[in-house]
């Protein structure tokens, strides 16, 4: 187990040292000048002002330097300093990560919770009416754009009945509830979302497990129909459910910028995307960096959850 | 030319500017926190490098600058308690007493130096860098300060009443803050805890230098992009006021009762011309731009009406400067642009590149508009997309065919028209390259002046050679809508230059019923 | 207990039920995706700045959008775009991710470990940092649109891929045709691509619900297709604006949004059962 976690972590540093360093340069390639950002269209941008500018920022020394700096940096611990507010970018991702995270991890939980049964109903009864009906909904929740499902829900929840936000960001220290009611609708949003995708991919699989052998032959040793679901099928046929989980899980990271937009939430995905159009080299490579840290995690979690579920992992075989 | 103001009365008028000028005779209550929306995500707090609107309300809050502009537009005193003009290049200030930054340290004319020089230097990359070119700063006494520019300067307090020309404190900068994210002003409100592109908390700044105000205990500014998520944030009673109010919800913002809608004409969307380019350095095509143009209908898809169409040069019929006849040159007329076009060499009309901001509904509804009028008289013209950091870009190597562009008023002053279309300017024509002679002339000298009837006259020269050149095609004027609760008392919206700063001239008289 | 037969009926009339209801909406949508003049009522780009965001008339069946165009007329154009950006997109994901995970199975040792590393390493790239990068450098036409959704969804194609290439090949009977002299690429032909057939075509229609959301998603960043081209994913980002005020005009686009993607992935699911080999027919 010791031996597995060591090489699993080393080969996720290699993987994220690869993207880093793609990133650092796809970065810094890209056309737009966040020099001229900074200076504000009305502003100073004469080519005296623009150059020292540049060269107080450390952007005038060559690209290899620059990179050579960054990790120099990154060993150290220092992840540089935003362009845009001075500010050392650790502080700007950490404090962003938190707030990305609570959403993920209770829009999957309820994905989870209704996508799983759902699948299992799809799969069992896929010819019948109610088999086709959940497909439907499934479908019909990821088939939305994720910003028309939150704008119903703000229509509903907030304008409509008025107990819900509409939007905004409460720090769970200074209104516990507060925060929840604010982080409810959002959550739910990727909930909707990704309930659809986890419906899909259970009922996928189950379908192709319950025609496997060993099902049989637990239906031959007199398990009821049921049971040989809950136990010898499901598990199976939630590996693979889990393992493109994890990946979609991870995406999540970085793809939600939409619903942080809709709901005025400021994490990790629009800290990333107002950084890329602000050319904000340091922190689009800090949130990138915590991204792929993030994301590795969470493959690690979702390894170990198969594992964990999956009799034959468990074994050791 | 001298005036001198006597500060019994000047300092009388900044108390009273509320209850005088408001539309009630309500008396101010204290307290209360105001929370305002912004769509700007303001990630930089440096006094000296505008970085949007909300950056505008805030440094008005934070800061305080020699002078500034009451709710009548009209320039009144500030740090500074008067002024003399010696000549029409140089003021002499002097400073209020027993003023103090919110750190506890006293105003003194060596921060004013210090401040100024900080826009002069161009390792700051201050936005009124090249308003104050060439300026020099004298400290006379502790409490004087005198400012020279080497040519007459019209706009010259104008441009010091921007907040762009705050002042620091020259003691707190030695210490070598992050200027970008803390804030060490005499303003009315302090800076309490600020998260960049989220939220900035203010509170009231006990020592304010104008007695009894501010009324407010503190603004929570919470920078809300999203649109529709900041409109709801006031339907919903999350917020007490928003700004850039989409121009889709201010007529129905208007209906809802409990809210107030206010809004005034404070930008104006153009087209841009590479006009060093060919085709676009032949004045007959870019007149043909501007006579395609169905302005009413931008005005109605577009601005849902809030967009009145500018048929002449940007100057709002309120202004001494504006004249009537200029106004509507450039009617709506196919006829007239296929002539031009033809007149120019162009009988088959051309194919364009439009550049267009991807960001706001305004430009790619406005493009696609201008693309169907173009198309009826001959000319086919591309749209692409870009984001800011590319507009910019091309903006400033002169990589471009046509953009779209919307332009805030820079200044209250005519002189806007140098930052335009100035040789010197790299807003726009130094990076193509432009030069207008006539105009460069016409410029220089309305500068110069400081009668207000010899300038009228001056800039009606400049607008007619602004209108036969047509390096722009000016096509609406973009009215800018701040709405607020009911309960909100003492806003009033400006329009031109100042409708961007309007809520932070307002701050210190605002109210919560 | 119900009997297997009965079952068995059940089963194969809820696959047609829905095949029966599903293949008309596809043809429908194919022939507005190839020929729009001929239904479309009205120029999808005339605009009429005096009926904007109107709800939907007699004259107007569906409606009008922000600048009075004709919403019906841009759906139905809008059709070939969405589609066709979607298709190509994932025929790109395709022809790049298959080859690829075949090839690299093929390949062994350190470089097959390496090379899959990479993907993983692509896969963790939030879609909308390489959708801004790559629109970026290349602009917001339709090919790099397409090319962009491609190089989003290609890795999941080289995963399954590459995968599928390692069981199969580790089948008894392709084994014993190695052994027998069957090289590499009579294998792939003749075992492999056949195999993997159903797999590769679920994740496709997977995939192709994927870029049409995709495409939306972009338009409400303001990076998908470049007006005045309809499209629906940027009829939705570019209405929904619209949403509070006048409800009507988005709604249409939605729901053809929701019913292709409904529509492919129905067909996906069946066929799933169709062409998986082990489940026979």
């Amino acid at each position: 187990m010791v031996k597995f976690l060591g090489r699993r972590l080393a080969a996720s540093a290699f993987m994220i040292a690869i993207a880093a360093t793609i990133v650092f340069f796809s970065v810094h390639l890209l056309p737009g000048d966040p020099v001229l950002i900074l200076l504000g269209e009305q502003g100073a941008a004469d080519a005296e002002v623009v150059a020292r500018l540049r060269a107080q920022l450390n952007l005038d020394a060559p690209l290899y330097q620059q990179y050579l700096d960054w990790l120099g940096g990154l060993f150290s611990g220092d992840l540089g300093k935003s362009l845009q507010t001075g500010l050392p970018v650790a502080e700007e991702v950490l404090r962003r990560i938190p707030r990305s995270l609570e959403l993920i991890v209770a829009g999957l939980a309820f994905a989870i919770l209704l996508g799983i049964p759902m699948g299992v109903v799809a799969a069992r009864r896929r010819a019948a009416p109610a088999g086709l009906a959940v497909s439907a909904v499934a479908v019909a929740g990821f088939s939305a754009p994720v910003f028309v499902t939150g704008i119903l829900l703000v229509i509903v929840f907030s304008l409509w009945l008025g107990i819900l936000p509409s939007s905004g960001y409460v720090a769970f220290g200074a209104d516990p509830l507060g925060h929840l009611a604010a982080g409810l609708m959002p959550a739910l949003t990727i909930g909707i979302n990704f309930m659809g995708v986890v419906t899909r991919m259970t009922r996928a699989s189950l379908t192709e497990v319950l025609r496997r052998d060993f099902v049989r032959a637990a239906r031959a040793r007199g398990l009821s129909h049921r049971a040989a679901i809950r136990r010898h099928a499901l598990p199976n046929a939630l590996v693979p459910v889990v393992a493109i989980l994890g990946v979609r899980a991870g995406n999540l990271l970085g793809g939600t910028v939409i619903i942080e937009s809709l709901f005025d939430w400021p994490g990790l995905s629009s800290l990333l995307v107002s950084a890329c159009f602000a050319r904000d080299y340091p922190m689009i490579q800090g949130a990138l960096l915590a991204i792929f840290v993030l994301f590795a995690f969470i493959s690690l979690v979702a390894d170990l959850i198969q594992s964990f579920i999956d009799p034959r992992m468990r074994t050791g075989r | 030319m001298r005036k001198r103001f006597a500060i019994a009365t000047m300092a009388a008028m900044a108390v009273f500017a509320a209850p005088v000028a408001g539309w009630s005779a309500e008396t101010p209550e204290r307290g209360g926190t105001l929370r305002y929306g912004t769509v700007t995500e303001v990630s930089s707090l440096d006094p000296h490098i505008y970085v949007g609107s909300a950056w505008k309300v805030l440094m008005e809050a934070l800061y305080s600058t020699l002078v500034g502009f009451n709710q009548e537009a009209e320039l009144v005193p500030e740090l500074a308690e008067s002024w003399e003009q010696p000549d029409a290049g140089s003021v002499v200030f002097t400073l209020r007493k027993g003023v103090t930054f919110h750190d506890g340290t006293p105003l003194t004319a060596a921060d004013v130096k210090f401040s100024l020089e900080r826009i002069q230097n161009p390792d700051t990359g201050a936005t009124l860098r090249p308003n104050l070119e060439g300026a020099t700063i004298t400290v006379v006494d502790d409490r004087t300060i005198k400012i020279e520019k080497p040519q007459p300067d019209a706009t010259l307090m104008s441009v010091l009443a921007l907040p762009e020309a705050s002042i620091v404190s020259r003691q707190w900068m030695g210490g070598n803050p992050n200027v970008k994210a803390q804030a060490n002003g005499s303003g009315p409100f302090m800076l309490e805890d600020y998260e960049p592109a989220v939220k900035a908390t203010l509170v009231r700044n006990p020592d304010y230098f104008v007695e009894g105000q501010p009324y407010l205990d503190g603004v929570d500014f919470r920078m809300i992009k999203n649109h529709d998520a900041r409109v709801n944030a006031l339907r919903t009673g999350a917020v007490d006021m928003i700004d850039f109010v989409p121009w889709k919800d201010i007529d129905a913002l208007g209906r809802v009762s409990g809210l107030v809608v206010e809004s005034a004409g404070g930008a104006f969307m153009n087209l841009w011309f590479n006009a060093t380019k060919a085709p676009f350095d032949d004045p007959r095509v870019r007149k043909a731009f501007a006579f395609a143009i169905d302005r009413e209908a931008i005005s109605k898809a577009a601005f849902f009406g809030h967009g009145t169409p500018l048929y002449g040069p940007p100057t709002t019929p309120d202004s001494p400067y504006f004249q009537e006849d200029l106004a509507e040159t450039f009617r709506f007329d196919p006829e007239k642009a296929r002539a031009l076009l033809a007149e120019s060499g162009h009988p088959n009309g051309m194919n364009v590149e439009l550049g267009v901001y991807q960001g706001l509904a305004i430009y790619t509804t406005t493009a696609q508009i201008i693309q169907a009028n173009l198309k009826e008289v001959g000319i086919e013209a591309n749209i692409k997309l870009l984001e800011w950091a590319n507009v910019v870009e091309n903006k400033n190597s002169g990589n471009y065919d046509v953009l779209v562009y919307g332009v805030s008023v820079k200044l209250p002053d005519p002189d806007a028209y140098s930052y335009y279309f100035g040789a010197e300017s790299t807003y726009w024509a130094k990076p193509i390259g432009f030069r207008d002679a006539q105009l460069e002339e016409l410029l220089a000298k309305g500068r110069a002046l400081t009668d207000e009837a010899e300038r009228v006259a001056v800039y009606r020269q400049v607008e007619e050679r602004l209108l036969e050149i047509s390096p722009w095609v000016f096509i609406n004027w973009r009215e800018q809508a701040q709405a607020y609760r009911k309960n909100v008392r003492g806003y009033k919206q400006l329009g031109g230059a100042l409708s961007e700063s309007s809520p932070g001239i307002a701050l210190p008289q605002l109210w919560i019923q | 207990m119900r009997s297997m037969t009965a079952k068995l009926v059940r089963h194969a009339q809820g696959r047609n039920l829905a095949l029966v209801v599903v293949s008309p909406y596809l043809a429908l949508i194919a022939i507005m995706a190839v020929l729009p003049e001929a239904i479309a009522p009205y120029d999808p780009l005339a605009i009429d700045a005096s009926n904007i965001l109107a709800p939907p008339t007699s004259t107007h069946l569906l409606g009008t959008d922000e600048i009075g165009r004709d919403i019906l007329s841009r759906i139905i154009y809008g059709a070939r775009v969405s589609l066709g950006v979607a298709l190509a997109a994932v025929a790109v994901a395709c022809l790049l991710g298959v080859p690829l995970g075949v090839a690299t199975s093929y390949l062994g040792g350190r470089l097959e470990n390496a090379i899959m590393r990479a993907v993983d390493v692509f896969v963790s790239l939030p879609e909308i940092f390489v959708a801004i990068v790559v629109l970026a450098f290349l602009g917001g036409d339709l090919p790099t649109l397409v090319f962009t959704i491609g190089l989003l969804y290609f890795p999941q194609f080289a995963k399954v891929a590459h995968g599928m290439t390692a069981s199969i090949r580790s089948r008894e009977h392709v084994l014993a045709a190695v052994s027998l002299g069957a090289g590499p690429v009579w294998i792939i032909w003749r075992e492999i691509l056949p195999n993997m057939r159903s797999v590769i075509i679920v994740q496709a229609s997977f995939t192709l619900s994927f870029a049409m959301l995709l495409e939306a998603g972009l338009s409400f960043l303001g990076l998908g297709v470049t007006p005045p081209q309809p499209s629906w994913g940027q009829m939705v980002g570019t209405l929904k604006d619209y949403l509070f005020t006048n409800p009507w005009p988005v709604v249409f686009p939605s729901l053809a949004l929701f019913l292709t993607i409904l529509a492919v992935n129905i067909l996906g699911d069946w066929l799933q059962d169709r062409l998986n080999p082990e489940l026979g027919g």
